[in-house]
Formats: structure tokens, sequence, C-alpha cells
């Protein structure tokens, strides 16, 4: 060990320099986000919970029962009980999805033929008590008010998706 | 910093004077650490018998979460598996879909498109840096301080919201899919990405100007945990611990996949096998994947990112809903799921801790008959005992956080 | 009334009014730290209760207080409960010894000499190290009585080691002593009279680096906190103790911070003394607290920075480093004080 070795060891250099670098970060700005008070909006790809998308003219749901959302779910979380209008179109009679199973993937959103269900921005789902956790289609066609805004007035899965 | 390459036998001689420590005879105290532990990465269990300050010996044990991921994709499709692989190693969870996928396709012939090539690849290594700082931030934590660990985790927040831009999620993207990518790249995400990228080997010199000097970390990692290539070797221990040891072995360039073969990157090696060097190595390859990244991005080719291959392949949201023969594909690929032909396959890939392989025996059916993830931190965790046995119990968190086991990876 | 009337009456008024103080600032104290480690990690603290969560301590003084108080069923409970008082009540004490503000001189206050320190003990400095001695008791006692392993390694590997850098704390403040030629704090302070570079730490750079260090060491702090090291041992010799005891625990420990900070700016940096003579008008506590803040703040950013050592590497340094150095300042010191006349 060298002279210069010895004198920076007494000196504690390296451990200023150290402390130099917290000593920025005490005056620069902080990176919290105060949430509840600020929140993060997520991106326009973000898997939130569910919601079944309707018709805006009719306020009929789009989805037509065809149990792909429910067959691809890994975690089998999504139950429908199909039924026919008087019209004779299909649609789900009961729309259930158990959210304390869903794991978010995203897979019934890829599925849907005609792009009823899809991946709102909704995270704030903790709750105390376990039954709010089973989805009724009525929760879901409520959910629609956050929906992605990026999705609104483009179209579904049209080019480039979200 | 580094002298003369230290042979084989010197390290050897080495890690010998660094554990004379053991032939003690006396009482020893039996000191359970976990699995409820801040610093076992994981609810991993270790039982130390200690002398003192010394460990005698130690007792590993893992399982505390195991989830049956392996008899779980037994009845799934080969689709519906892709949110499962997710939860293996859940810090660098496309990596994991990445290998999964690799290896299906192998299975099933399929080839991947070189624009969901590039895209797997510009992923996968957004996931090698992510989970490189996390490993420091929890190393240095570890060691004492959690200052480093938040300035970790607050660069680690650029990646991930990079990963949320492209995939949807944080952590359990679920992005790979068989014969390419879920998504496209979308709006917006070149620009960010080049600005992440361009200042990220200005935060790693950073960290390297608190750690790498600092004379408390020298005295902590040098010629700490010693574990030579031969015990790298009798142990399968992959990954970063064998590169420290003098052994250039990284799958990105022996065994290409995704676009690493079209990438210019070095493989990160150190000689001496200690905590020390695997920090060094870690830091390297943070560099090396922001040079690959910058290149994907460079050189990203045009053209589809998933294969258009009806048998195999999910379609394209796009077509399912104008085109009847996608829609067609997209029942089949559901309600069927994609058929692999009877036989077995074994991919492994470069996953952040280690090698990850992947093993699919098929009967012939939309499921997979038997599914195994040799994943790195398996390997890693029950090489614990050869290295810690005659260190100090300090010492002990150091080497085993320098392995990096993260217990989703391990127990599965 | 007559002169030691009014003594006893303003000793009894100083005796409850240092130490009420002292609590005040350590309640704000225990919140800044929890502040200044989040800004050192580029995060807000806590910003809850009160403007600029300021009100945190008192939140985490009543949460304490609700805990259930759990006493293992196999330890020793005399000890256990008594364990956290021995370290307590020492760093009071030292307090008694520490001069806030001119003693002696004339009387200033209304009519009676009003001396800034409660008790002025010749051997004040020895007072300081004994006490923090008796701090050892304390912690091994802890460590012993919980009767579980982790608490036991924390307890004698703390025990040692404040053992270890008592010693080169001791020798590195005899270089104080011998410079101002008395043991007495007082006198010390006396001793640095003039503008700040009479004050000791110029001489003595040596001897108040390693006693720094030292004091780190006796205040189990980072880089020196192997007996709370949370990563290795849970909690160490404090793994067993919890609601209120805890808080006593971590109560005494910042109440030595507060002590030890005052004992280094005595000694070196010339206790209630301003730095420039013409600012003398600011009064002699003001100063003390002033340059109690000071290295307060500068014994959060050293634990924010760096990360802690091995335990045989702590020790090796003990005794193969800082004793050394320590003897060699004192023998430095005397040479150049006996030579200088």
């Amino acid at each position: 060990m060298g002279l210069k070795d010895i004198v920076k060891k007494g000196a504690f250099v390296d451990i200023l320099r150290g402390m130099s670098v917290t000593g920025t970060y005490f005056v620069v700005d902080k990176v919290t986000v105060e949430y509840p008070k600020e929140k993060i909006q997520p991106y326009p790809r973000f898997r939130g919970a569910q919601a079944l998308l309707t018709y805006p003219d009719t306020g009929e749901v789009k989805c037509v029962a065809c149990m792909l959302c429910a067959t691809v779910c890994p975690s089998r979380c999504i139950h429908i009980e199909g039924g026919e209008t008087s019209e004779g179109r299909s649609y789900p009679v009961t729309f259930d999805l158990d959210l304390a199973h869903c794991v978010f993937c995203g897979l019934c959103e890829e599925v849907c033929p005609v792009a009823a269900i899809v991946m709102t921005r909704e995270y704030e789902l903790a709750t105390f008590d376990k039954n709010d956790l089973w989805l009724t289609k009525e929760w879901l066609i409520a959910n629609q008010k956050n929906v992605h805004k990026e999705l609104l007035g483009r179209g579904v899965g049209g080019d480039g998706e979200r | 910093m580094s002298e003369a390459r230290p042979t084989l036998e010197e390290l050897k001689r080495r890690k010998a004077l660094s554990r004379q420590r053991v032939e003690r005879s006396g009482e020893v105290m039996t000191v359970s650490m976990g699995p409820q532990h801040p610093s076992m990465h994981g609810v991993y269990r270790a039982e130390l018998d200690l002398d003192g300050e010394v460990i005698v010996a130690v007792r590993p044990e893992i399982g505390n979460l195991h989830r049956g991921v392996e008899k779980l994709c037994e009845e799934r499709t080969y689709h519906q598996i892709i949110p499962i692989t997710d939860r293996l190693d859940y810090l660098a969870s496309f990596v994991m879909n990445h290998g999964y996928c690799e290896a299906v396709e192998k299975l099933m012939g399929v080839e991947v498109p070189p624009r969901g090539r590039y895209i797997r690849t510009l992923a996968a290594e957004l996931c090698r840096i992510a989970n490189h700082i996390m490993w420091l931030g929890i190393h240095i934590m570890d060691l004492g301080t959690q200052t480093f660990f938040c300035i970790c985790f607050r660069d680690r927040e650029y990646i991930l919201d990079l990963l949320e831009m492209l995939t949807g999620a944080r952590l359990t993207h679920s992005f790979g899919r068989i014969g390419g990518v879920a998504k496209d790249l979308p709006d917006g995400f070149d620009r960010r990405c080049r600005k992440v990228i361009d200042f990220l080997p200005r935060r790693v010199a950073e960290y390297e100007r608190i750690v790498k000097h600092n004379r408390i970390y020298y005295k902590r990692a040098k010629g700490v945990g010693i574990f030579t290539s031969e015990d790298c070797f009798a142990w399968r221990v992959t990954g970063p611990p064998l590169r420290s040891a003098g052994v250039a072995r990284d799958l990105r360039r022996d065994e290409p996949y995704a676009a690493y073969d079209e990438m210019d990157f070095e493989v990160a090696v150190e000689y001496n096998a200690d905590v020390y060097d695997r920090f060094l190595v870690r830091m390297k390859e943070i560099r090396e994947s922001c040079k690959i990244v910058r290149q994907c991005l460079d050189n990203l080719p045009d053209g589809p990112f998933v294969a258009s291959d009806a048998v195999h392949a999910l379609p394209l949201k796009k077509n399912v809903l104008r085109d009847s023969a996608a829609m067609i594909q997209d029942f089949y690929q559901v309600f069927q799921g994609p058929l692999a032909p009877k036989g077995e396959v074994y991919r492994a890939i470069e996953a952040p801790k280690g090698e990850m392989g992947v093993y699919i025996r098929s009967e012939g059916g939309a499921h997979p008959a038997r599914i195994h993830f040799a994943t790195p931190s398996f390997y890693h965790g029950q090489a614990v005992p050869p290295l810690v046995e005659g260190e100090m119990i300090s010492d002990m968190v150091a080497i085993f956080a320098s392995v990096d086991v993260v217990l989703g990876d391990c127990d599965r | 009334m007559s002169d030691p009337i009014a003594q006893l009456i303003f000793l009894i008024i100083k005796a409850i009014l240092v130490p009420v103080l002292i609590v005040m600032m350590v309640a704000f104290i225990i919140f800044f730290e929890r502040k200044f480690a989040g800004f050192f990690q580029g995060r807000v603290g806590p910003t809850y209760l009160g403007p600029w969560g300021s009100f945190q301590s008192f939140g985490d003084i009543f949460k304490l207080l609700s805990k259930e108080d759990l006493i293992p069923a196999k330890s020793d409970k005399p000890v256990f409960r008594l364990a956290p008082y021995i370290i307590f009540l020492p760093a009071f004490l030292v307090m008694a010894v520490l001069p806030f503000g001119p003693v002696g001189g004339e009387a200033n206050l209304f009519g009676y000499r009003f001396d800034y320190v409660i008790a002025n003990f010749d051997a004040g400095l020895v007072l300081f190290l004994a006490l923090g001695a008796i701090a050892v008791y304390g912690v091994v006692l802890a460590g012993w009585s919980s009767n579980g392993n982790f608490s036991l390694l924390g307890g004698l590997r703390a025990g040692a080691q404040m053992i270890s850098y008592e010693l080169a704390m001791g020798f590195s403040v005899v270089g104080v002593m011998l410079m101002a030629n008395s043991m007495s704090l007082v006198d010390i302070v006396e001793g640095q009279a003039g503008n700040f570079w009479d004050w000791y730490f110029i001489p003595q750079v040596v001897g108040g680096l390693i006693f720094f260090v030292a004091t780190l060491a006796e205040l189990n702090r980072t880089p020196f906190d192997l007996a709370e090291a949370e990563q290795e041992l849970v909690a160490g010799y404090l793994t067993e103790y919890s609601g209120m005891r805890w808080g006593i625990f971590m109560f005494a420990e910042y109440v030595n911070l507060v002590v030890i900070s005052g004992i280094v700016s005595t000694l070196y940096f010339g206790g209630w003394r301003a730095p420039l003579e013409v600012l003398d008008f600011i009064p002699g506590p003001i100063w003390l607290f002033i340059k109690i803040c000071v290295f307060v703040f500068i014994y959060m950013w050293v634990r924010w920075t760096i990360f802690r050592y091995r335990y045989n590497q702590l020790m090796s340094m003990g005794w193969k480093v800082l004793l050394p150095l320590s003897i060699l300042n004192l023998v430095v010191t005397a040479i150049v004080v006996s030579v200088a006349g």
C-alpha cells in the first residue's frame, strides 16, 4: 500500500464519496408519490379489473356467451350461464367473475371475438368482505367507467391495439 | 484491481484458508434462520449449527412456497400455461415466459418472425437489468444499509414503468406467446426506452462509486464465499456465480436463441470467484444489457411480431374481429389448444439468475404430459451448504445474497 | 434569600428542566431520524401526523403503550424488566456534568450566580467514561435474560464491542485532558476560549476522529450495529422486548446519541462557546444546541450511508487499529504539551 493509499484510507475518502452521494439525495427532489393524495395513472395496457362493454345505443351487453373467456382462463374464474333473447340472440344470463382467483393475465380480453370483456384501470380492489370479490354482471357493466381512455372511441383491438 | 488471474489451485488454497475455522470441537448452538427472516430472500429456511460465530453445519429446507406449478401445467393447454410461468421467477417474469415459449416452439416446430425475436430480446434484457439492479439493492441491504435499497428500487421503477408500458403489468408480464409476443411496441416506447437506457450506465457508475472502492465492502466481499469452477460444475451452479469463477459460459452466446446471435455484446467474466467478483459481473452485465437494448431499438425489423401459424399460435385480435378464418383459429386455439407432437424436448435459456431449462414431454395431446422447470435458484439453494459451511454467520448473509435465490424460482 | 438557598432552587430548576428538554428533543430527533432517512434515500419520510409529519413520535409512543407486554416464560423476569433502565439512566446522569453555559463568575441572575451546569464535578470526563461502561451491563443483561439464541448472540456481541471501543475512546480523550490540564468538562470548555481555531479539534484531529469512530460503536449505530443487525439476527438483544420496553431501549439509544453529541462538541468543538468572539452575545445554551444538532445530523448521515462491518473485522479494527493510534496520539500530545510548557 503506497503512501497515497494510506492517506486516502486515513481521510476516509471512499466513505466520504459515499456520503456525498447520499448528501446529494438529501437535497434533490424526492420521488415519492403520496398515495392516496396523489395517484399515478396506469398505462393504456395496464391490466386491472375487468369490465363488460355494452352497445351505447341499446345498452345491451356485447357479450354473446361464447364461453371463450371462461375456457381460456387459467384460473377458471369466469362462470357464464348463456341464454337467448326473444330475438334469438345469445347473451349471458349471468356472468360471474371470481376476483379472488383472477390472476389478471389478460387472456380473456385477448380471445374475446366480439371485444366484450376488457381489462380496465381499476386496481383499488381491496375490501374487507370476501363476498365483494365475486363480481356479478352488473358490477362488470358498471365498471365501464374505468375503461382506459385510450380505448374509447378507437375501436377495441384496432391497429396497434393499445 | 485484477492481478494475475488466479488458477484453480490458488482459489482452492484461498478457500481453505478462509474456512480453516471449522475444525473445532465444542457445543454447537442450533439456530433457525427463517423461514420468516428479513434477509432470506423469500421463505427459505436454513438451520444453522453455530459454534460461536462460525457455521459448522447447514441444513437447508425449501418447499414453503411450493404451489405445484408443474402439476398445474399438466391440466392446462399450452397457452394457459404462460401466466403460470410468470410466477416462477417473479422478478424477471418475461424471461420465464420466454424460456417456456422457446421450449414449446422447439417441440412444435414453430418459427418466430424476426420482429418477434427482437422484441423478445428487448424485453428479456429489460428484465435482466431490473433483476440485477434489485439484486444489488438487496445485497447491500443485507450488508447493513437500507439507503442503497431505496436508491436501487428507485432506478428499478424506471424499468418497471417501461415494462408496464410494453406488457401491461409491472411484475407478472405474461407477454410471451407461442410464436412471438403478445403485442407490438406501443407509441412512444422507443423514445422513452432510449431515455432510460441512456442514463442507466451513469447510475451504474454511481453505484460503483459508492460500493466498489468502499473499504467496508472490500472487507466483506473480497475473498469471501469462494466457489471454484469445480464446485460450480459439481453443484450445477450457473449464471453469474459461474462466470465469476472464470468460466465464460453464457447461453446467449453458446446456444443463441431469440435475436442474440445478431447482437454484439461481451460476456462478463471475472476470475476470483468471490462475492466481490459476482458484484462486478452483474454490474458489467447491466451495461451489456443496455447495449443490447440499444441495438434492438436501432435494428428493429418490420413485420409481424407473432407467427401466423394457424395450428399453434393465437390470432391477432384485429383479425378476429373482422375475419372468419381468424375467428375459427381463435375458437380452435381456446377450446382445443395447440396440439404438440409426441416427443420430449429440453431447452435452456440464460435467465438473469442462471440457466433455466424447460423440459416438456408430450403424448400428443393439447396438454403436456409432464413439464419440468429446471430453475437456477433450486440448484443455487441446494449449493448453500458447501458454500457457507465454515464461514461466519455475517458472511452467510452476504454469500447467500450473492448467489441470488428467489423462492418462487426454487420451490415452483 | 441567602445564596445557598438560591443555589438549591436553581439546582432543582435545572435538574427538572434539563431532562425534560432532553426528552422533548429526543422525541423530535426520533422523528427527524426517520425523516432524514427518507431524504437520504430519495423519498419523503413520515408525512401523515401533524405538519410535515412531526408528531410521528407521539403516534409511535401511543402505539407502543397500547401493545401487549410480552415477557418470555423462561426468561429471568426481574433482570428482564430491569435491563432497559440500566441503559436508560446513565445517559441522563452524564447530562448532569455537561456545561451548557458559562460557569463561575459574578452574579448574573437576580443578583445570584447561576451556573449553567447541574453539577460542577471536577472529574466529569471520567464520570462520562464510567457511565458508558455501566451501559454495557444493560445490553448484556438484556440479551442474557431473554433466554433466546438470537438475543444471547446479540447481547454478547454488543457487550464485547462496547468494551473494546471504550478503551480507544478513553485513550483518545486523555489527549484533550492533557491539553486542558483538567478532567472537568467545565475546565475543558474554559480552555477553548477564543475563536474556532482555538478549539481542540485542530490539534487533536487524530484523537477526534478516533473518538468519533469509537462513539459510533458505543452507540451501536451503523457501521457498528451488529448487536441489532436486523438482517442477521432479527433484532439481537432486543428480540424479545415488545411494546414500551422496546420503546425505552430506543429512547435510551437516542438519549445517548444526544449526550454523546454534546460530549463531542464540548471536548473538541468548544461546547457552549461561539465560533467567533463577536457572536458572543448569543447565549451559550443556543450554541450548544446548534452544535448538538449538527453532530446528530452527522451521525445520522453516516448511519444511512455506510454498511456494517463483520464482527471479527470490527473487533480487530478496535484493538489493532484504533487502540494503537489513540495511544500514539496520547504520547505525541504529551510530548508536545510538556515541551511547549
